[in-house]
């Protein structure tokens, strides 16, 4: 088993500075995340450059007319400030409180959820790996008062992971999620999905997950969509559960607003009726739709461009129709 | 006899309809065969698998504890007919 990878040693040096601020006073702690985050970006844009030449190419093989250096490279760097910001945030949860997250945070268009929770079926809620994304949505919302749950791959190490991961990395990272309600995504039928959203709650499942799973499993487990103009296969689980309990289906980004980053949270998205593969894939490009325009507007927040090795490769250049 | 076997051809056969139209949507082809490996095969998802177990709790009134769902018991059509009969005369 290997003892120790780079990339262990990456996350040890988020844990260790986020460490770093939370023995900050409160009242500083904020301030320093966004300085932070752009040191610890660049750094890690400049050490990592095989990770870099990754994402770059995965941005100009994906958005195509980015093909000058001079275009691409201030995104790549912005890509790497947001990656690290979002894990410094991560790892600083436990020690923000309401009032703090208040500071670079804010819920936009929350009536929607409000309403969508008055008729008491549940709420799926479905994001992506984009801004502050994940856990910072859950630990927001969940002080703010909903009943929320993630399902997340939550601290299983993958095979091969490291000796270092497996006992030091993983432990540290995910011991504050003992606040959150996690659901964990370990490949075995899990009821608690369905109970929770019987009992009215929140789900927060994140729908564009491309990992090797996603790839094999056949139709209409995952089905090719249309997304920035590839066709990519997705998860349809969040869709399916909305069929089956009916649920509605909410869509929320996470994006720049003039005080730092806004939970928005979009409308209901119109689900096909059609018992059908084609209905259900309808349901998926709606979804794969404002992703685009998404990630269309805000390139360097979709961290996708890096968690995929060859993510160009799973973004193919045909018809998703097929 | 004859009757045993007809209750585990109709238990098969509400099951197989569920997993083609319900779960498959459609998708699946022709009849599935009560044999043909469901969770190796591709056939059913961990959400697939939610789905049909609360399906032949709803539909045949019996509980599936949740030490009993392994691989074994819901590999097949007919591992899982033969799970239901078995809760069924319990």
């Amino acid at each position: 088993m290997t003892v120790v990878t780079r990339d262990d040693l990456l996350l040890l040096g988020f844990l260790a500075a986020a460490s770093g601020v939370r023995a900050l006073p409160r009242s500083v702690r904020v301030e320093c995340i966004d300085s932070l985050a752009a040191m610890l970006g660049t750094i890690w844009y400049r050490a990592d450059r095989r990770r870099a030449q990754e994402v770059r190419s995965n941005m100009q093989e994906v958005l195509g007319d980015w093909s000058s250096p001079s275009q691409v490279e201030p995104v790549v760097r912005a890509y790497f400030k947001n990656c690290a910001r979002s894990m410094l945030v991560n790892a600083l949860l436990p020690a923000l409180s309401l009032h703090d997250m208040g500071r670079f945070l804010r819920l936009e268009s929350g009536e929607h959820l409000e309403t969508a929770l008055a008729q008491k079926r549940g709420v799926i809620l479905v994001g992506a790996h984009f801004g502050l994304h994940g856990y910072t949505v859950l630990m927001f919302l969940q002080t703010l008062g909903y009943h929320l749950a993630i399902v997340s791959v939550e601290g299983i190490a993958p095979d091969g992971a490291s000796l270092v991961r497996r006992k030091v990395v993983n432990p540290v990272r995910y011991a504050f999620h003992s606040y959150m309600n996690v659901i964990a995504r370990t490949g075995a039928p899990r009821r608690e999905l369905v109970e929770w959203l019987r009992q009215g709650h929140i789900l927060m499942i994140m729908g564009d997950v491309l990992d090797a799973n996603a790839l094999t499993r056949p139709s209409p487990y995952v089905l090719p969509v249309t997304l920035l103009g590839r066709c990519v296969p997705l998860n349809t689980g969040p869709f399916r559960l909305a069929r089956w309990l009916n649920a509605p289906v909410l869509p929320f980004f996470v994006v720049p607003c003039p005080t730092g980053f806004a939970v928005r949270i979009e409308r209901p998205l119109p689900l096909s009726g059609e018992t059908s593969v084609s209905g259900l894939r309808a349901d998926l490009t709606a979804f794969a739709d404002l992703l685009g325009s998404h990630v269309a507007r805000y390139p360097a927040l979709w961290a996708n461009w890096g968690l995929y090795s060859g993510l160009r490769h799973v973004m193919h250049a045909s018809d998703s129709s097929n | 006899m004859a009757s045993g076997r007809t209750d585990a051809t109709a238990i098969e056969d509400a099951i197989g309809r569920f997993i083609a139209d319900d779960l498959l949507l459609g998708s699946g082809g022709a009849k599935l065969d009560p044999q043909e490996p469901l969770i190796s095969g591709g056939l059913v998802d961990s959400l697939a698998l939610v789905q049909l177990i609360v399906f032949l709790e709803e539909a045949f009134q019996i509980t599936v504890r949740d030490g009993e769902v392994v691989p074994e018991n819901f590999q097949t059509i007919r591992r899982i007919a033969a799970l239901v009969a078995e809760r069924r005369s319990q």
